[in-house]
């Protein structure tokens, strides 16, 4: 039997599910209680109590695992805890005669209904927190805790749910959850998210799951295609094990690599949070050559200030350990809306106000961020710093004006992405004017072609293989020069490039971080003195279809 | 044993999310009776559910009411945390 749901995180999991049962399912809301009211109320302090310790050890483990800016979503489940618009109406229910558990569910459940009725994305978040302060606390009051569940796991499981709420997500045991499935749930609920992050396979929404699935039944998660088959056949298990083993189980090297004639290949990886960093220390990667600073935005309700950001920077670089960590300014426009910025609609977001663009119409936003790192350079000098969406030398100037006021020139190795196509032309210029270049290929691509990468409909002309695109990055590189220069778009991670990338001498590739150990292998097994003949031949294609026969000859042997 | 304070919400956000919370939170430092007006509707200023409901955005005109024994001292701490006062009241 096969559950069609949405695939939220990619990858296969294949192995007994364990249902994490929702604690106020079965309360029966009606139910009279049998025992005296002040003995229900001491129970009920003593489970809000409860849970109340019980939330304070989880944002400490959120501010560890997440950062302490997102530990602000447990955090605000403490202030539901003692809230008199909940607590009031279940002691009266209680003194009422209802039991305590039935209470608390009946409350928490109208108090999340009416919040979500406000039709507000902000209250509708917090009425996941009410059921889930609900949930802890009949949890307690029925001695059918979700944490010991969650904690005393072993070997490898699949987690099935109906929703995995903020909490639960955060209480998984990272060496034993091989995959999620919940039966409702959307690509950005946020468990949805933070499999993304740990890079556990995911499908939400499976309808039907509840129904069809108990504790202990083999299921294979597959996040790619946003199936969970129950029971799958050998062949589905044998194609599950090939896709898990690419991979997880590629060998970990830890130290640099050079190919078989001894060119040295710096394999860094692209991270977005603090998790990802340390994840992809644990995959070997040689620093982070893409970090993504708009996590932090997105996941504050007011854009965070100075300190908060200096703060997170600053572990961010703890978590590389000494590896070098490449920081992206703040990469947002209207098409990536942030909360508490006030970002214009526009009709063309992706031609608009994006990336430095916007940064540098928003100079109190940017001197911020710009402070922050400064000041985290001062502390981390592996660190560097650079801006997205340059289109040409005046943005690099206005941003080196700026820099020079708020943090001085000198603060940090300054880089630029390059992506727009101008700034591609116009590369030896650029590069005479910073300390590196990092070419985003995902939106060089798109700009190249002008074909969105979304947009199903143009799937034919979207293709980092294009010609135009491979001579572009032809250009980037011959006008870098000397200027160090690195790839961090997903060009970078295919095994299909990797010869021609080198060939091209593109020597620091940034990837996605479960990929490094196979691009180090890969990168080792290859020659880069024998890719002349295809990358001249690659340069020389004319058409897409000129662009495959030529790849051939780049192809690893036997 | 009553005071209150007219302000206008400065915070771009209004009374939401976050500065919500650190309201609730500063609030609950009071002894006495705290509550929040806005046209015809009121909360209680001690609870985040009953503040946020309320929906408050930036530049709203709010009326915060305190009874007890730190009534003026808690409206006018809790009004310079909203924003720009416009009017206030005691009466022993």
């Amino acid at each position: 039997m096969i559950l069609q749901g949405i695939p939220a995180s990619g990858g296969c999991a294949l192995g007994p599910v364990v249902m994490l049962e929702p604690a106020g399912a079965d309360v029966d809301v009606t139910a009279r209680s049998t025992r005296p009211v002040p003995e229900s109320l001491d129970r009920l302090s003593a489970a809000v109590a409860a849970s109340r310790d019980d939330i304070v050890a989880i944002a400490a483990t959120a501010r560890e695992r997440i950062g302490a800016e997102n530990s602000a979503i447990v955090e605000a489940q403490l202030l539901v805890l003692d809230d008199p618009e909940w607590l009031d109406p279940v002691v009266a229910a209680i003194r009422d005669g209802a039991t305590p558990e039935g209470a608390v569910w009946a409350v928490s459940q109208e108090v999340a209904g009416l919040l979500a009725a406000l039709d507000d994305p902000y209250l509708a978040e917090r009425s996941a927190d009410v059921l889930d302060v609900g949930q802890r606390v009949v949890g307690h009051l029925t001695d059918r805790r979700r944490a010991p569940v969650l904690a005393g796991l072993e070997g490898d499981v699949i987690i099935g749910a109906y929703e995995l709420t903020p909490t639960d997500t955060l209480a998984l045991d990272l060496e034993v959850v091989r995959g999620i499935v919940t039966e409702v749930g959307s690509r950005t609920a946020h468990a949805a998210i933070i499999a993304r992050q740990l890079g556990i396979p995911a499908v939400v929404g499976a309808s039907g799951l509840l129904d069809a699935v108990c504790s202990g039944d083999v299921v294979l998660v597959d996040g790619d295609q946003g199936t969970c088959t129950l029971d799958p056949g050998d062949a589905e298990v044998a194609r599950a094990r090939s896709v898990a083993a690419a991979r997880a189980n590629q060998a970990v090297i830890v130290e640099r690599v050079a190919t078989s004639d001894g060119v040295e290949i710096v394999v860094l990886a692209n991270a977005g949070s603090i998790l990802d960093v340390e994840r992809a220390v644990g995959w070997g990667a040689d620093g982070i050559g893409l970090f993504r600073t708009e996590f932090l935005f997105m996941q504050s309700e007011a854009p965070p200030d100075e300190e908060e950001q200096a703060a997170y920077y600053a572990a961010v670089a703890r978590a590389a350990q000494g590896r070098p960590v490449t920081f992206r300014t703040l990469d947002i426009g209207g098409d990536k809306p942030v909360p508490g910025l006030h970002v214009e609609a526009e009709a063309n977001p992706f031609l608009g106000v994006r990336g430095v663009r916007l940064t540098l119409a928003d100079r109190d936003l940017f001197a911020a961020q710009l402070r922050a790192l400064a000041r985290t350079a001062a502390a981390y000098p592996e660190i560097s710093v650079m801006v997205p969406m340059v289109s040409g030398l005046e943005e690099l100037d206005e941003v080196r004006a700026l820099l020079a006021e708020c943090a001085g020139e000198t603060a940090f190795r300054f880089g630029t992405m390059i992506e727009v196509p101008s700034a591609a032309v116009l590369a030896a210029e650029v590069a005479a004017e910073v300390d590196f270049l990092s070419v985003g290929t995902n939106d060089l691509t798109a700009y190249v072609l002008a074909a969105d990468r979304g947009n199903t409909r143009l799937d034919y002309l979207y293709d980092e293989f294009h010609p135009a695109v491979l001579r572009t990055l032809r250009l980037i590189r011959v006008g870098a020069g000397a200027t160090p220069v690195s790839i961090c778009g997903e060009l970078a991670g295919d095994p299909r490039a990797l010869a021609l990338l080198v060939g091209l001498g593109y020597h620091r590739l940034s990837v996605s971080g479960p990929l490094v150990p196979v691009v180090k292998e890969r990168v080792r097994e290859l020659e880069a003195a024998g890719t002349a003949d295809g990358v001249a031949a690659v340069l020389a294609a004319r058409r897409r279809t000129d662009v495959t026969a030529a790849l051939d000859l780049l192809a690893p042997r036997g | 044993m009553t005071a209150t304070r007219t302000v206008t919400i400065a915070d771009p956000q209004g009374l939401h999310a976050r500065p919500a919370a650190d309201f609730v939170t500063a609030s609950r430092d009071f002894e006495c009776d705290l509550e929040i007006q806005v046209g015809d509707k009121s909360g209680n200023c001690k609870s985040l559910l009953s503040v946020l409901k309320l929906g408050i955005a930036h530049g709203t005109l709010v009326t915060l009411q305190a009874t007890g024994t730190d009534e003026e001292r808690a409206v006018t701490e809790l009004a310079e945390l909203l924003g720009h006062q416009v009017q206030g009241t005691s009466s022993p």
